[in-house]
């Protein structure tokens, strides 16, 4: 076992959770390896700031009481009256409301906020329920055929060879009332959706994005607008958006 | 004869867990309250189809899969999408620098933590707060088993940097 392999498998170790042919392995790699040794216990210290850190959550008092009450008017089969018992939903409702009006007059460019804060928990979701492809291939011209029955546009679809970048798939999704493609390529195990669609009217303007831990990435162009959502780094997400440019040319 | 236990005596011993992990995942009090009040409420509905076992990792999986749907639902409310926790981002430094408290590391794992994508929130929570095995979360999140100890060390890995950013960013600010 070399190193970069004993890497992917020191968190499960510590863990206790490798199996025991790779453990055999590893802790034969460790032995002659310093600096794996090195990582691993760093990696056992840090691991143990969950242990000493009180992150956990505790159920607010009213939520527990909102529950119960709910658990015993159901038990007893009536009907709960939900909005009546809630006031403050009207008090938060108004709250979103306001918010939701001063971000529209106060930000001139909203329309693209929530169109990549749309792509990316879009992406969060599909990647959350493994739901990331309708159809799963590495061909262009299955993916493509595939994804113009559902759509009514025709898309563009291209795998990029000889990249780090390889295609699994795609999937049709709905972003602002309309429905896009979306391409879906894995680099080693990072994924990255490529939303597409038809610009009609307006072009998404070339800008990084970071939203929630996800890295997007905007830019139009051969009339299409694209969204890439991604875990990857920024430099590795330019790489991405920089080959699928060149394929487009 | 034993009675048999009610909805609330099998579910209510783990709001705390629901509304923990909802917490983590929303990012905020409010939205974790209402997908934990929804959550209950479609466990309550499934519950004749429950077969008594795991009362909570099925109640998890339930609210996961609440908080997802709630989340798509409220995508275009776009401030409450970005889970930055105001009270844990306005970190007060108080501490004198050498003394670095155990309220202050757990501010900025707070903080890191919020800054991670959900996918990695969600492991990380249901593997050190909860304690689940990889296979159990695997089981839950309908993955295969490598890809939770993918996700896991590759959580920490980010983790462990949005630590060290956050760290010199205080120290920067204490110039």
């Amino acid at each position: 076992m070399k190193c970069d392999e004993a890497s992917r498998f020191l968190d499960a170790y510590l863990d206790r959770e490798l199996e025991a042919g790779k453990r055999f392995e590893l802790e034969q790699h460790l032995t002659g390896c310093g600096d794996c040794r090195t990582w691993l216990e760093q990696q056992r210290q840090f691991i143990g700031i969950f242990k000493a850190n009180a992150l956990y959550y505790q159920a607010p008092a009213e939520l527990r009481a909102r529950v119960q009450r709910r658990a015993e008017t159901d038990s007893r089969g009536r009907k709960f009256i939900f909005l009546a018992r809630r006031p403050w939903l009207y008090a938060a409702a108004l709250l979103v409301l306001s918010l939701s009006l001063a971000w529209m007059i106060f930000s001139p460019d909203r329309e693209t906020k929530t169109l990549i804060v749309q792509a990316v928990s879009d992406h969060s979701r599909a990647v959350l329920l493994e739901r990331l492809c309708d159809v799963v291939s590495p061909d262009p011209a299955v993916l493509k055929q595939s994804l113009l029955a559902k759509l009514e546009f025709a898309p563009l679809v291209m795998d990029l060879p000889g990249t780090a970048f390889r295609m699994r798939g795609g999937r049709v999704d709905v972003i602002q009332d309309r429905k896009v493609a979306v391409l879906v390529y894995q680099r080693n195990e990072d994924l990255v959706s490529l939303f597409a669609w038809p610009a009609t009217g307006r072009l998404l303007a070339a800008r990084d994005w970071s939203i929630s831990g996800y890295r997007a990435c905007t830019w139009n162009a051969a009339n299409f607008n694209f969204v890439a959502v991604s875990t990857l780094s920024d430099h590795d997400l330019d790489e991405f958006t920089d080959q699928i440019r060149d394929r487009l040319k | 004869m034993p009675k048999t236990p009610s909805f609330e005596e099998i579910f209510l011993p783990h709001l705390d867990a629901a509304y923990n992990l909802a917490r983590w995942i929303l990012g905020t009090e409010q939205d974790a309250q209402d997908v934990v009040q929804e959550a209950f409420a479609r466990a309550w509905k499934g519950f004749p189809k429950f077969r008594g076992e795991h009362p909570r990792a099925w109640l998890l999986t339930i609210v996961r899969n609440t908080a997802y749907t709630w989340i798509k639902k409220h995508a275009s409310d776009e401030q409450r999408l970005v889970p930055f926790d105001e009270e844990s981002c306005s970190v007060a430094i108080e501490a004198a620098p050498s003394e670095l408290g155990l309220d202050r590391r757990n501010q900025q794992l707070r903080q890191a933590l919020n800054r991670l994508p959900a996918e990695f929130r969600e492991v990380l929570v249901l593997f050190e707060m909860e304690g689940w095995s990889y296979k159990a979360i695997a089981t839950t999140l309908g993955v295969p088993l490598g890809t939770v100890m993918s996700r896991l060390s590759r959580a920490r890995r980010r983790l462990r940097e949005e630590i060290a950013q956050i760290q010199d960013r205080e120290i920067e600010d204490e110039m």
